[in-house]
């Protein structure tokens, strides 16, 4: 008796555990908060906050015919503007502080589904010296990416997204506003001022040596270069950002200075003269340096960022070799300037540049 | 691996079971507890393979003396006291090298270097446990276990890293039970409900609370004294469903196998005094403190003073056992104090509500202490809880419950709805995790709820609600803690 009971009861267990396990994991798959399985459905719009989890199914799911492709410096754009001023329908592939392998990693992602009009590349220094290896493999949200149903599991049953996500998602298309075009952006909570960003800066109290480039470099910029060569169809518009004048004193500081022109040299070597690459450099845009821009030292606002668009629309910062030479030796001279004298204006204890070899 | 890992509930449980069982239907009784050990291994290895070497090594040296102690009739005494010496070395320099070189440095104003020695798992109960076993062999009082059933005893994955202690005595001959080899749907569906409900108490009580008290350990230097008592409450709970959801995993899988653990806990926050505390609580390790410690010193056979001698000794003992630091040490002195104060004749504690209250502060404040880690921590938390100091910092303590995916869409609609009433929404959630706390503090614990629904035949209501409790534990597996308990 007593054994038949357990027996029963175990069966009645083993079914009501099973359709109670059914009902999260259909809500994952209908709204799929991370596009892991297809696009935003019942017309709601696509509510894209987690970068890391949503990129990856927005560049298997959606429609587009453009990627933008860097790091938290571009993570505000509004794809809107791209659309406009392009004429292209933009999907965001950012990797904050990852590496080059990990942004080329997303662009194979997409050539697998889509055909590209044009791709936006975000050059950051960081990135093109890492390592060349991708690092997805290792990241807890991989399950994503690997196309590996057997560990989908981790999503369908996943308290965070059943309850954090599936309702914002539901929010931001009921009673909360939402821009599509804004995915992943964190401008709203920052403070763009030179007072703000200076806190997150101490210069340093000596000048370094002269610095060598990582190999690594080389490496990146032949990884880059491949995919170019390997989609002729596609309009490739690289671009090395703005950075504050703080973040040149402390490439002066550290000794990285002349390397950067040695960079850029090579950039402009690798890249200018393909027939659809289009480069450009704000390096030198002393408009766009200033420190009132700036959230820490290389972090600009919302309107620094448009305008770097605007300005490659207009085809405006073009790079080549004779424009970093040009440009490079005034834009020395400014940051050893601001190193030498401006900056007590911020840091009076700081250190200030005397010349010398650099 | 841990017990709320899906590597766990859907990969080696299930093996596991399946081939103990599968081996002993076709009777390969000693090929069946073989594969028993080897599980228990990988499970314990899956932390960290390096940790295999310790565990089988102390084993061997451990089966080796109790050998010798059965077979010897010379030199047993010399025997026993390399094998305490032994247990006790291999504990002290993993547990306690790095807390004897900073007691050192402190008095003698020495500078030696610390070994930041990383504590092995389980370190603490299986060599308690194997020390017991050496001591029952010299005093012939054990089960004789071949060396298959000693490993297998000592490395029952349900039991190896935090308890409850078992004896050899009461696990050995229910390995040589074949009548216990058989599935017994009965034994297993008591098992199963039970390990879910200790799933639960785990995963849905105990981590929720605990992140009240991880946030309010962390900002110790703004915390208040409404905050302090705060966070001293949620410990003291989040300490009980941790450790007890543990014991009833454990317990609840020994009976999916067929074996019976001891019971480790009685409702022990309903104690009306210390010393009852001590009969609810961790009984397995009062029981071993009793029998090895305790008894062996006298008891409270030799006299007033040297009982109260004993006691302090065994709750010092005790104190250390749980960890390395001079704050266990106190909270141990605290308890054997809290014992010896119940012992008195006038005024004694009553069973009434004022004595359970006033035994469940003492057991808050103690515990506190317990968690503290150092004597700046508890100095600090000392001082906030006794020196009056308002209350601003709790809503700031509360709002780490605002992350909790459970509580998510409810702040974030009370901070776009209501911003100016935020923090009461703060502490509204807060009352209701300790007010959910409390509903399951006062009723039945995990082993009554399961008996209860057993004796009137697992009604639909129970099938529901412990299939609601599985599936919650599923959806939050990707949230991965670690069971206090392991730490001592």
């Amino acid at each position: 008796m007593e054994k038949q009971t357990a027996i029963k009861y175990l069966k009645r267990l083993g079914i009501a555990a099973a359709l109670m396990l059914l009902v999260p994991a259909l809500l994952v798959v209908l709204f799929d908060p991370f596009y892991h399985y297809h696009g935003p459905v019942f017309g709601m719009k696509a509510v894209l906050e987690e970068r890391d989890y949503e990129v990856c199914g927005t560049l298997d799911h959606f429609e587009y015919d453009a990627v933008l492709l860097g790091d938290s410096l571009v993570e505000n754009t509004n794809t809107a503007w791209l659309s406009d001023l392009f004429g292209v329908r933009t999907v965001k592939a950012i990797r904050a502080g990852g590496s080059n392998a990990d942004v080329l990693w997303y662009l194979d992602r997409a050539y697998e589904g889509h055909e590209l009009k044009k791709v936006f590349y975000c050059i950051d220094k960081a990135a093109l010296c890492a390592d060349t290896t991708v690092t997805f493999p290792e990241k807890d949200y991989y399950y994503l990416m690997d196309r590996n149903p057997l560990n989908d599991w981790k999503y369908l049953w996943n308290k965070d997204v059943l309850l954090k996500k599936i309702p914002l998602q539901l929010a931001y298309n009921t009673v909360l506003s939402y821009d599509e075009g804004e995915a992943y952006a964190w401008y709203r909570t920052k403070n763009f001022s030179a007072q703000a960003m200076t806190a997150f800066y101490t210069p340093a109290e000596s000048f370094a040596e002269a610095q060598a480039l990582p190999e690594e470099l080389d490496k990146n910029i032949a990884l880059l270069k491949e995919r170019i060569l390997a989609h002729p169809e596609t309009e490739f518009i690289l671009f090395y950002p703005p950075t504050s004048y703080l973040w040149w004193d402390r490439e002066l500081r550290e000794g990285t200075l002349s390397s950067d022109y040695e960079m850029f040299c090579r950039i402009v070597e690798a890249f200018d003269g393909l027939d659809n690459v289009k480069l450009y450099g704000f390096f030198a845009a002393e408009e766009y340096t200033q420190l009132d821009h700036y959230m820490d030292v290389v972090h600009f606002s919302l309107q620094v960022n448009y305008e770097l668009f605007a300005d490659m629309a207009a085809d405006r910062y073009a790079m080549d070799q004779q424009m970093v030479d040009t440009e490079w030796e005034k834009w020395q001279q400014r940051v050893e300037r601001f190193s030498s004298e401006e900056i007590a204006e911020y840091y009076p204890d700081a250190v200030l540049y005397q010349g010398g070899d650099r | 691996m841990y017990f709320n890992s899906a590597i766990f509930l859907f990969v080696f449980l299930p093996l596991t079971l399946a081939g103990w069982y599968l081996l002993n239907h076709f009777k390969i009784y000693r090929g069946a507890l073989v594969f028993l050990s080897l599980a228990s291994l990988v499970f314990y290895g899956y932390f960290k393979p390096a940790y295999l070497l310790l565990i089988l090594g102390s084993i061997a040296v451990n089966y080796l003396v109790m050998r010798g102690l059965h077979r010897w009739e010379m030199g047993r005494r010399g025997l026993l006291a390399f094998g305490v010496l032994a247990n006790l070395g291999l504990l002290g320099y993993f547990k306690y090298s790095d807390f004897f070189l900073q007691s050192v440095n402190m008095i003698f104003h020495t500078d030696l270097a610390l070994l930041h020695i990383l504590l092995p798992l389980g370190i603490s109960f299986y060599t308690i446990q194997q020390l017991s076993c050496i001591i029952d062999a010299y005093r012939r009082q054990d089960c004789d276990p071949t060396l298959i059933e000693y490993v297998s005893y000592v490395t029952f994955f349900p039991q190896l890293i935090a308890g409850p202690i078992v004896l050899s005595e009461e696990l050995i001959p229910q390995f040589r039970d074949t009548a216990l080899r058989r599935f017994d749907p009965a034994n297993f569906a008591q098992g199963l409900s039970l390990f879910i409900l200790g799933l639960g108490k785990k995963m849905l009580i105990a981590d929720v609370l605990g992140r009240v008290v991880d946030f309010g350990y962390e900002k110790i230097y703004w915390i208040d004294t409404a905050s302090a008592w705060v966070v001293a409450l949620c410990y003291i709970l989040q300490l009980y469903f941790d450790f007890s959801g543990y014991c009833d995993m454990a317990r609840g899988l020994g009976r999916m196998f067929n074996f019976t653990l001891p019971e480790n806990f009685k409702q022990p926050l309903k104690a009306h005094s210390v010393k009852d505390f001590w009969a609810r609580w961790h009984l397995t390790l009062t029981r071993f403190f009793t029998k090895y410690v305790d008894t062996p010193l006298g008891g409270s056979r030799e006299g007033a003073v040297r009982t109260c001698v004993n006691v302090m000794i065994v709750f010092l003992v005790s104190g250390l056992w749980h960890g390395a630091a001079i704050t266990f040490v106190i909270w141990g002195g605290l308890h054997g104090l809290g014992v010896l104060f119940d012992r008195r004749k006038h005024f004694a504690a009553k069973d009434n509500l004022f004595f359970r209250v006033a035994t469940f502060l003492f057991l808050t404040f103690s515990l506190m202490i317990f968690r503290c880690g150092t004597v700046d921590f508890m100095c600090r938390m000392l001082r906030a809880m006794f020196i009056p100091k308002g209350a601003r910092f709790l809503p700031e303590l509360c709002s780490c419950l605002a992350e909790l995916p459970e509580f998510y869409m409810v702040t974030r609609a009370a901070e776009v709805l209501m911003p100016g009433a935020v923090n009461i929404v703060y502490l509204i959630l807060l009352g209701l995790v300790l007010l959910v706390a409390g509903i399951f503090l006062a009723g039945k614990c995990a082993d009554q709820i399961v008996c209860s629904a057993k004796e009137k035949g697992y009604p639909m209501r129970f099938v529901l609600a412990v299939a609601f409790v599985f599936t919650c534990v599923v959806v939050s597996l990707n949230q991965v803690s670690s069971f206090l308990y392991f730490n001592f």
